[in-house]
């Protein structure tokens, strides 16, 4: 799919990222380093028939990067091959930057108390993607595998609301 | 057993078509599927306003200027007129699928997308009996008009340039009208009617009033008796939309209507 390419399809990836920093770095400058990159690389993705998923990936990249620098972690995955559960010590959240309405705040705050998986799936949703390009993204097997997460969030997500 | 997923994609409107009837059954027979249903329904309002609510944030000045950049990579080619027209592409000539489809990725269009819920404090809007055809949803594409034309590029996601507006307009349509309920509903219907005659589906506005339509026009589309029906009145089918003329073209195709093309106007 040919993505357009304008400030829209920045604030997209500011609503990923907000998944994937959780609370724990600044989705803006996790953004503004997957730009960077992108266009540092324009000859070579400028053509890319998925460039949102680059640039998310590129995100998720520079976010383990990030905390493996704070933590001189050396791998993200235990000795059994499991992704690691991130701990790191909050820093500048996106709730400080920017003013959204109450109910708005209220489920972005509840996401940002849910498990990683959830957070990312819930803000992809968030962000209107479809299940191909959240496969595509979240890098699971199946689609039927996005499908059961997206589910099982949503209902957690509305246990928490409740 | 209905999977759980199942209800979530009929929830957002995302389920195929043709497992809409067995879900919708068993919803109606199962209070917890209902309850699971409605609750799916609200995280799919909740969600969309999240993400809209965030992208209606200013970017900061270093993330701007890399838009600016951005813009100057790629010049996507979808155009737009006074009026827009959206086809599900059912049954249309290969060559005009392709064609179709050929626009459809060069226009950068999203439609298969997460698709929310109806926002029940929205008044005017229709409400279809079931839910509306994922499926065509995710077969529109733009057609340029012979008239009036005018160079924009049209993106069907997020929030709030005109741009974005048609997108919510055209969701909204979507999660309210069920194209093919309609079509069941006035199949037997049409041959009887005459230009400018009135007639109802089981479609409903949120008063629980039936949607009124009208016959505009008789036509032929490629050998095929077509007929051009409108809403009889202006759908509100956004918060800031003032009103937006829907026509659809319907045409005998196998001995049966089909919807070939929805009209919203500007």
């Amino acid at each position: 799919m040919t993505e357009k390419l304008d400030e829209n399809f920045i604030k997209s990836l500011v609503v990923i990222a907000l998944g994937i920093v959780r609370g724990r770095s600044d989705p803006y400058e996790l953004v503004n380093g997957a730009m960077e990159y992108l266009i540092s690389n324009k000859e070579r993705y400028m053509d890319h028939p998925n460039i949102k998923a680059l640039a998310v990936l590129k995100m998720k990249g520079l976010f383990i990067d990030g905390i493996r620098k704070n933590q001189k972690m050396t791998s993200m995955t235990d000795d059994e091959g499991n992704d690691l559960q991130i701990v790191d010590e909050k820093q500048s959240d996106i709730s400080d930057q920017i003013s959204l309405n109450n109910e708005c705040n209220k489920v972005l705050t509840t996401i940002k108390t849910m498990g990683e998986k959830c957070q990312e799936i819930l803000m992809l949703a968030s962000e209107g993607m479809s299940m191909q390009e959240m496969l595509e993204i979240t890098e699971v097997k199946s689609l039927g595998t996005v499908l059961s997460r997206l589910s099982n969030c949503r209902k957690e997500l509305k246990g928490l609301l409740a | 057993m209905i999977d759980e997923t199942k209800i979530m994609q009929y929830a957002d409107g995302t389920l195929p078509i043709e497992e809409h009837a067995e879900v919708k059954k068993a919803i109606e027979a199962d209070p917890k599927l209902k309850e699971l249903y409605n609750g799916f329904q609200e995280t799919g309002d909740l969600l969309f306003k999240l993400g809209n609510e965030i992208k209606s944030q200013p970017l900061p000045k270093n993330l701007q200027d890399k838009a600016d950049i951005l813009k100057t990579w790629k010049k996507p080619i979808v155009k737009e007129s006074n009026s827009l027209n959206f086809f599900g592409l059912f049954n249309i000539q290969p060559a005009g699928m392709a064609a179709a489809f050929a626009i459809f990725f060069a226009g950068g269009i999203y439609v298969d997308n997460f698709i929310p819920t109806k926002d029940k404090k929205n008044t005017n809007q229709v409400i279809a009996l079931t839910q509306k055809v994922d499926d065509l949803n995710k077969k529109l594409f733009i057609k340029e008009l012979k008239s009036k034309k005018i160079e924009k590029n049209i993106k069907l996601r997020s929030m709030p340039n005109m741009e974005e507006d048609l997108s919510t307009r055209v969701t909204n349509l979507y999660r309210y009208f069920n194209a093919d309920q309609f079509i069941k509903d006035i199949n037997s219907k049409l041959d009887a009617l005459e230009i400018n005659d009135e007639f109802v589906s089981s479609l409903e506005d949120n008063d629980g009033k039936k949607v009124k339509f009208i016959l505009v026009e008789n036509f032929n589309a490629n050998g095929n008796n077509c007929k051009k029906v409108a809403f009889n009145e202006p759908l509100k089918l956004s918060s800031n939309d003032q009103g937006t003329d829907v026509s659809l073209d319907i045409c005998k195709i196998n001995n049966n209507y089909e919807i070939t093309s929805i009209n919203l106007s500007k």
